[in-house]
């Protein structure tokens, strides 16, 4: 009996292994490719890397081909604190000449986390990560689904496929009504200029109050001491920092919750040593929409001027008085 | 440790292969560990409570047995009744009675202020207090054999498949089962695995979708619309099926792993051509539970008329307070017991001659069971009573109906009205349609006979075909089942 057990169940495996190579084939794991690329990018090059960035969506606005050291951005969308401590704890003790690693602070990095993000579906982002980084810690408590389907079936990319079936019909769709397109990017500016900004506001905002976890913050400001303790003691500089938003985008935003980021973010310096640059009101930035994309993110020549201005803060030591509206927390 | 969790997964797995690898002896005490283990991965600190409950009926049935006249079996039996429905009372419905003291109280313009506990309500303590008492009234009534060996009794009661959320197995049923724990057979894999499969699809893949709506709407009735509020209500009534018909299957199919078979708990339900039919064929375990226990005791059908629509109305208000301490339960069963009288009266004796088959009648009687029957469901799932009021007070205002079903094409609209992504709400209609094909098809032989009767391609397809679905669609997130709160 038991080898008919056995043998069914080894049937059972391999079919199923099987069919999810040939759909890796077919269709390659797009959201978690992405991160293993990135990870590997720095360990191909470990011996170089002298810089690391992380953040959410708004860490991309920081660009390396500017920058004056050898480094990699590894900002992504919807990245959550756990993740980047998670990153880190693998990532600098592999890289002998690591210098410095920038943090980029959102107004919602220390509530929003990846694991609600996901609302009962799998999260591509922690995925990818479990699939590129060689560990088999988690994440947070219960993220042991992202970690076996990250570290097991990372190749099965769970409804990746249906999802690309459905993005491929909607740009089919879109590029139809390109017409529509046009219209949403006039919206966009007329929004830009009217400021009528609808900020990251999770009181307002049904599918934002699902993301929104207040709780994890203190987890999250312990995360955020403990990198930069264990890089201060491996003589790695920690730098946190938050990009130019437009105006709009601030003055929309709860005020509450910009005065409590200022506020537990001064703290943490003072308690690690630190210093948070917060450039999201740095009037010159802040004033000009051609440097935007949307509200809250740069576009490319917005990413080239604050990367330049950044490296002139950090490296020359200029400060609030030559780029008004720039707050440095120590 | 849910069902349809990886660390289930692993813990049965280990189960299983020590399992196998024991004497009859030591399966039983391996059980009861694993069994109890599985219950403190929910709530390490009941797990006191649990035992608790099982050795106290364990000891009552010892006592019945040796009581040397009716007067004092009769005294043993309602002191253990009495024990255990007041820690069911303590923990489940004593906050509810301060509550409606309060209401009471406010309502005749003398507020009053009474304390409430600060208790949590222990997982499936429903289940397993109504399990262990009818082993002490089978016991009282003669129809079952004492159990001797404690370790037994307290596997019977915390047997980890149906621990949580039934079936609430009967004492003839399982107990003897557990005498004998050798019917380790290739047989009982084969159907438990199709169960287990089902049960996935139907949880992971149907309900935990559905109650991404059901959730998003009856959250916020407040701001829901006619059309958001039909679509939630249509798709609560498979939800609720889903979910815990699909924890049925699972926990069959599990307990079939063992060796040991566990009482059917539906019977495609919503195929029922009126109410009477439906709890004929929805959670069968309770149904039975109440006809036998409180229902026939009561003097059944076997009384005055007016005393028959007492008794009828009664049960189903107690099985509806069962479900939960909340006056939305509790109209929630009255409804049900009245519809129960109003066909006794509309179909007369004839209830028992409606014919099975698909005519133009037995559509119409179905439309109208489902109606009822999603009628009672918004209570059921309501968050409290003005919502449920709420909830057909918008349905029937109708407003904006056409401008909302467009909205559910317009990108970005299914989401907002029902907070369902496009491409999930066309899913959720399609595996809803899926079901209730299979279900049909199946409704005679059951979903094993089915499979099992189907030569190895089909079979396999099914088997691969399922694991795809529940990987590509199923929702992975810590999604209970709605009936451990129960």
């Amino acid at each position: 009996m038991e080898k008919k057990i056995l043998s069914r169940a080894v049937i059972y495996l391999v079919t199923v292994v099987v069919i999810c190579e040939l759909l890796s084939f077919v269709i390659p794991a797009e959201s978690v490719t992405v991160q293993k690329n990135m990870i590997n990018a720095v360990y191909a090059r470990r011996d170089k890397i002298e810089s690391l960035a992380f953040g959410r969506s708004h860490g991309g606005s920081l660009d390396y081909n500017i920058w004056d050291k050898t480094g990699k951005n590894l900002s992504m969308g919807g990245q959550d604190i756990a993740s980047i401590k998670y990153s880190l704890d693998y990532l600098s003790p592999e890289l002998p000449h690591l210098q410095e690693v920038l943090i980029c602070i959102s107004y919602s990095s220390l509530y929003f986390d990846n694991e609600a993000l996901s609302n009962g579906n799998l999260n591509d982002a922690r995925k990818g990560l479990y699939a590129a980084i060689p560990s088999y810690k988690l994440i947070s408590a219960n993220d042991y689904n992202n970690m076996v389907f990250g570290k097991l079936f990372a190749f099965i990319q769970a409804d990746y496929g249906f999802r690309k079936l459905v993005k491929a019909v909607k740009e089919k769709e879109e590029q139809k009504k390109s017409k529509q397109v046009g219209d949403i990017l006039v919206d966009t500016a007329k929004m830009l200029q009217s400021a009528k900004v609808d900020a990251f506001d999770h009181s307002k905002d049904k599918k934002l109050a699902l993301q929104y976890n207040p709780e994890i913050r203190e987890q999250y400001l312990n995360y955020l001491k403990e990198i930069a303790l264990e890089l201060k003691a491996r003589n790695v500089k920690c730098i946190f920092y938050t990009p130019p938003f437009y105006k709009a985008y601030t003055d929309n935003y709860p005020p509450k919750d910009i005065e409590e980021t200022e506020r537990v973010m001064t703290d943490l310096c003072k308690q690690t040593g630190t210093t948070y640059y917060d450039f999201s009101a740095y009037r010159t930035m802040a004033d000009n929409m051609a440097l935007y994309s949307n509200a809250d993110h740069l576009n490319l020549a917005g990413k080239e001027q604050f990367t330049k201005t950044f490296k002139q803060v950090l490296r020359d030591g200029k400060g609030p008085a030559d780029f008004p509206g720039l707050k440095i927390f120590k | 440790m849910l069902f349809n969790s990886i660390q289930f997964v692993v813990f049965l797995f280990i189960v299983l292969i020590v399992y196998r690898l024991l004497s009859q002896k030591g399966r039983l005490y391996f059980l009861l560990a694993a069994s109890y283990f599985f219950y403190a991965c929910w709530s390490f600190s009941y797990l006191g409570l649990i035992f608790f409950t099982s050795s106290s009926c364990f000891l009552a049935g010892l006592l019945i047995e040796k009581a040397p006249d009716r007067r004092r079996k009769k005294l043993f039996l309602t002191l253990s009744i009495v024990i255990n429905f007041l820690i069911l009372f303590i923990f489940k419905y004593f906050n509810f009675v301060v509550q409606a003291a309060q209401d009471i109280s406010t309502y005749f313009n003398h507020p009053a202020h009474f304390d409430f506990l600060d208790i949590l309500l222990p997982v499936g303590i429903s289940f397993y207090t109504f399990h262990s008492i009818s082993y002490v009234i089978d016991v009282y009534r003669g129809e079952v054999q004492t159990e001797k060996n404690i370790f037994r009794f307290l596997l019977f009661v915390s047997f980890f498949p149906q621990l949580v959320a039934g079936p609430i197995a009967r004492t003839r049923d399982l107990l003897p089962q557990l005498r004998h724990l050798d019917n380790y057979k290739y047989e009982n894999f084969r159907k438990g695995f199709v169960l287990i499969f089902w049960g996935l699809f139907k949880k992971m893949v149907v309900a935990d979708r559905l109650a991404i709506a059901v959730n998003h709407v009856y959250n916020h009735v407040d701001q829901a619309s006619s059309v958001s509020l039909i679509i939630a209500t249509i798709f609560f009534t498979y939800q609720i099926y889903c979910d815990f018909s699909g924890y049925s299957d699972i926990a069959l199919g599990v307990s079939k792993l063992f060796g040991i078979d566990l009482m059917l708990n539906f019977r495609s339900p919503y195929f029922s051509k009126t109410v009477t039919e439906f709890w004929r064929r929805w959670h069968i375990s309770l149904s039975t539970w109440f006809r036998d226990y409180l229902y026939i005791p009561l003097g059944g059908n076997k009384v005055s008329q007016g005393r028959w629509i007492f008794n009828t109305v009664f049960v189903f208000v107690i099985s509806g307070l069962w479900h939960g301490a909340n006056y939305t339960f509790l109209i929630w069963g009255a409804i049900h017991g009245i519809m129960l009288v109003v066909e006794r009266y509309v179909y007369g004796r004839s209830i028992r001659d409606i014919q099975p088959g698909v005519d133009f009648k037995n559509i119409i009687r179905w439309g109208i069971t489902y109606i009822i029957v999603m009628i009672g469901w918004v209570f059921f799932r309501a968050n409290n009573i003005s919502d449920s009021f709420a909830v057909f007070g918008k349905i029937f205002e109708f407003r904006n109906v056409m401008p909302d079903v467009r909205s559910l094409f317009v990108p970005g609209g299914a989401e907002s009205l029902i907070g369902l992504k496009f491409y999930d709400f066309v899913l959720a209609i399609f595996f809803i349609l899926m079901l209730v094909t299979v279900s049909f098809a199946v409704r005679k032989s059951g979903i094993i006979n089915a499979v099992l009767n189907l030569s190895a391609v089909p079979r396999w397809a099914f088997y691969i075909g399922v694991t795809f679905l529940v990987l590509w669609f199923g929702k992975f997130g810590v999604n209970e089942f709605v009936y451990f709160q129960f």
